[in-house]
């Protein structure tokens, strides 16, 4: 401060604009624009000011307030409603035997400055006050920052602890030490263990809750792993085994490094109790199915062996009244009726079995000479029918066909039969069968100039026991069959039919050269 | 002409009396056969074939698969702990009303068995099995 005494009194005036001056009767000659702005117009030093410090030995005196001079006072303004102090020093003048008061008003906060009504240009630029108030403000605007932040941090933290504890799964995680940091609700239900489980280990939960220690301990192991290797481990616990709450969870448990490096084990639990049940389900259904499965068949073997048999008895007989008996021409006829009955009946016995036969078993493919199957197929029908439906065969087959026998020659039948049952009498009849060969395919044409199907059937020739035409004498299952027989080749049956011109219905089989032999073979 | 020694004896078994009288019918038929016995059951065919087994020579036997109490499998297995060695006189065909993929694949492993028929016989079936004997 001494050093403010060379500049002139003028000069240190305006680094104090809250100045004043006093003569020996304590008037005051001259004052501070900045005080001017919050005190009144009282003359005497005492009407203005009171002491607030110091506040001992010290009077409204020119002597004593010079006394004082290497002290720091606190003036308290007065006359004014708001409560404002000046903070400064009193300087003796010794040429002008005049006291001068340098200081401004004592600030502690921001609340203090804005209470005084004064703005910051009427404090010297120097004043400390304002260097306070900045710094005050600088760490105040740093400390709310901080709190926001915090706050902002702190409500995430809620939101995701809050979401945790609402997954319909248990989720934890667990630190490099393998101690529980997080775990939600669902994990632990009780408050109260949940947040004593925090800091603690997988073994030491196992053990407040009485479980197995040795795969207590075997798991965490397997979780030091998890740390250590980065492996994802796994396992299921059951819980009330054996009773009606007895539930399943599906426990994984997966590495995971933070930012800056840190490990811990995302840790979460599903529960798979229905899972479980659903295929234990599943499992139990498709048991009982293939029990069922096998007794069908056993049921259908029988029954049609069992039906069979008796019928070939009866037409056993047949062929030796016919052999042996000298019969009039109406028994003859008899006969013969009792004969076509039969066979038919025992045809309807073989298309169940054929499929029963396709339902049930599995695809067996082999090598097919088609043109002896087709052939086969024709002398056994026409046989049945008796009639004199001419065959055409055209073939165009440069490779092997492989496919399952029994089902093809199930589709054969029942489209070869159809052609000669549904023949017309008054024209030359024929059945015209070509197949194509290909490495992928076996396309099969079967053509007939018989009577045709009538649009309004389209639909329906391949529904079970569907029969459409008066001349139908089967049972209403050919063509159902072959289309199930079809689609058990993963094939396409396609027709087109015009009535009284004829039907053409085309078979295309996948072939099933690939898994018999990998060379091409032609002939 | 067929060679009297050519010709052959044959069983029948078969549990349904009409199927033995048919298939009776078409053997007397047939150019190959010697002498038919008939059995409606396994175990009887089995007693007379032991009681009998130092008299036959070489004796053909038509089957049925599907017999009550014995079938025919079960009594192709008895024959052979009845007649040991000797299993080589018997030549077996079995016979059924149809026959099952279960049956063939059965039948493979016994090599005693040497075809299958359907029933009833017919006389150009068992023309061909004559043709077929007799190159025995």
């Amino acid at each position: 401060m001494s050093l403010l005494f060379s500049p002139e009194p003028e000069q240190l005036e305006k680094l104090f604009p809250f100045f004043f001056v006093l003569d020996r009767k304590l008037q005051i000659l001259r004052k501070g624009e900045s005080l001017k702005k919050i005190s009144g117009d009282e003359i005497y030093f005492k009407e203005h000011f009171s002491f607030v410090r110091p506040s001992l030995g010290i009077k409204y005196e020119f002597e004593s307030i010079q006394r004082f001079q290497e002290q720091v006072f606190l003036l308290r303004i007065l006359g004014i409603e708001k409560k404002i102090e000046l903070k400064g020093q009193f300087i003796y003048d010794k040429q002008n035997d005049l006291l001068y008061f340098w200081g401004s008003p004592y600030i502690k906060s921001e609340k203090d400055f804005e209470n005084t009504g004064l703005q910051i240009k009427d404090f010297a630029i120097f004043d400390w006050n304002i260097s306070y108030l900045q710094v005050n403000n600088f760490l105040r605007i740093e400390q709310e920052d901080k709190e926001k932040l915090k706050y902002q941090f702190e409500r995430q933290k809620n939101f995701y602890e809050l979401l945790f504890d609402h997954i319909p799964m248990d989720v934890a995680i667990l630190n490099s030490d393998l101690k529980y940091i997080f775990i939600n609700r669902s994990a632990i239900k009780n408050a109260e263990i949940r947040n004593w489980v925090r800091g603690k280990t997988y073994l030491d939960y196992a053990r407040y809750r009485n479980l197995d220690l040795d795969i207590a301990s075997e798991r965490e192991q397997n979780f030091r792993k998890i740390i250590d290797n980065g492996e994802e481990f796994f396992y299921e616990d059951t819980y009330f085994k054996g009773t009606e709450q007895e539930k399943t969870i599906y426990r994984n448990m997966l590495p995971y490094t933070s930012h800056s490096g840190e490990k811990y084990i995302l840790a979460y639990g599903i529960d798979i109790t229905m899972v479980r049940k659903a295929s234990e389900e599943i499992f139990n259904k498709n048991r009982e199915l293939n029990k069922l499965n096998l007794e069908l068949d056993g049921l259908v073997y029988s029954v049609t062996h069992d039906i069979r048999s008796p019928l070939h008895a009866v037409l056993g007989l047949i062929d030796v009244i016919e052999r042996e008996e000298q019969l009039n021409a109406q028994t003859e006829e008899y006969v013969s009726l009792i004969r076509s009955s039969i066979s038919r009946l025992d045809e309807t016995i073989n298309l169940i079995f054929d499929y029963s036969k396709n339902a049930r078993t599995e695809l067996q493919s082999s090598e097919i000479d088609l043109e002896e199957l087709i052939q086969k197929s024709y002398d056994h029908n026409i046989k049945e029918l008796k009639n004199n439906v001419r065959l055409i065969l055209n073939q165009n087959n440069p490779f092997k066909f492989y496919s399952d026998p029994q089902r093809v020659l199930i589709i054969l039948n029942s489209l070869i039969s159809n052609a000669l049952m549904f023949s017309r009498t008054n024209v030359d009849a024929f059945v015209e069968i070509s197949f194509r060969v290909d490495k992928d395919y076996c396309e099969i044409e079967i053509a007939d100039n018989g009577e045709g199907i009538q649009a309004k059937h389209y639909d329906l020739i391949f529904e079970m026991f569907y029969r459409g035409s008066k001349k139908s004498i089967g049972s209403g299952l050919g063509l159902f069959i072959c289309k199930e027989a079809v689609e058990k080749l993963k094939g396409s049956l396609t027709f087109t039919s015009y009535p009284n011109v004829g039907s053409n219905f085309i078979v295309k089989l996948p072939n099933d050269l690939c898994s018999h032999e990998k060379e091409i073979h032609s002939y | 002409m067929i060679c009297v020694h050519m010709k052959k004896k044959f069983i029948l078994i078969d549990d349904d009396p009409i199927f033995i009288f048919l298939n009776k019918k078409v053997l007397e038929t047939t150019t190959c056969m010697e002498s038919v016995q008939d059995f409606t059951s396994g175990l009887d065919a089995l007693e007379n074939i032991k009681n009998n087994l130092d008299n036959i020579e070489k004796v053909v036997i038509l089957l049925d698969i599907r017999m009550p109490i014995m079938d025919g499998f079960a009594f192709i297995d008895e024959l052979k702990k009845t007649v040991g060695s000797d299993i080589n006189k018997f030549i077996i065909y079995l016979l059924s009303s149809s026959i099952y993929q279960a049956d063939i694949d059965k039948a493979k492993q016994y090599p005693e068995v040497r075809d299958f028929l359907n029933k009833p016989l017919n006389t150009d079936k068992m023309e061909s099995v004559c043709k077929e004997l007799m190159s025995l």
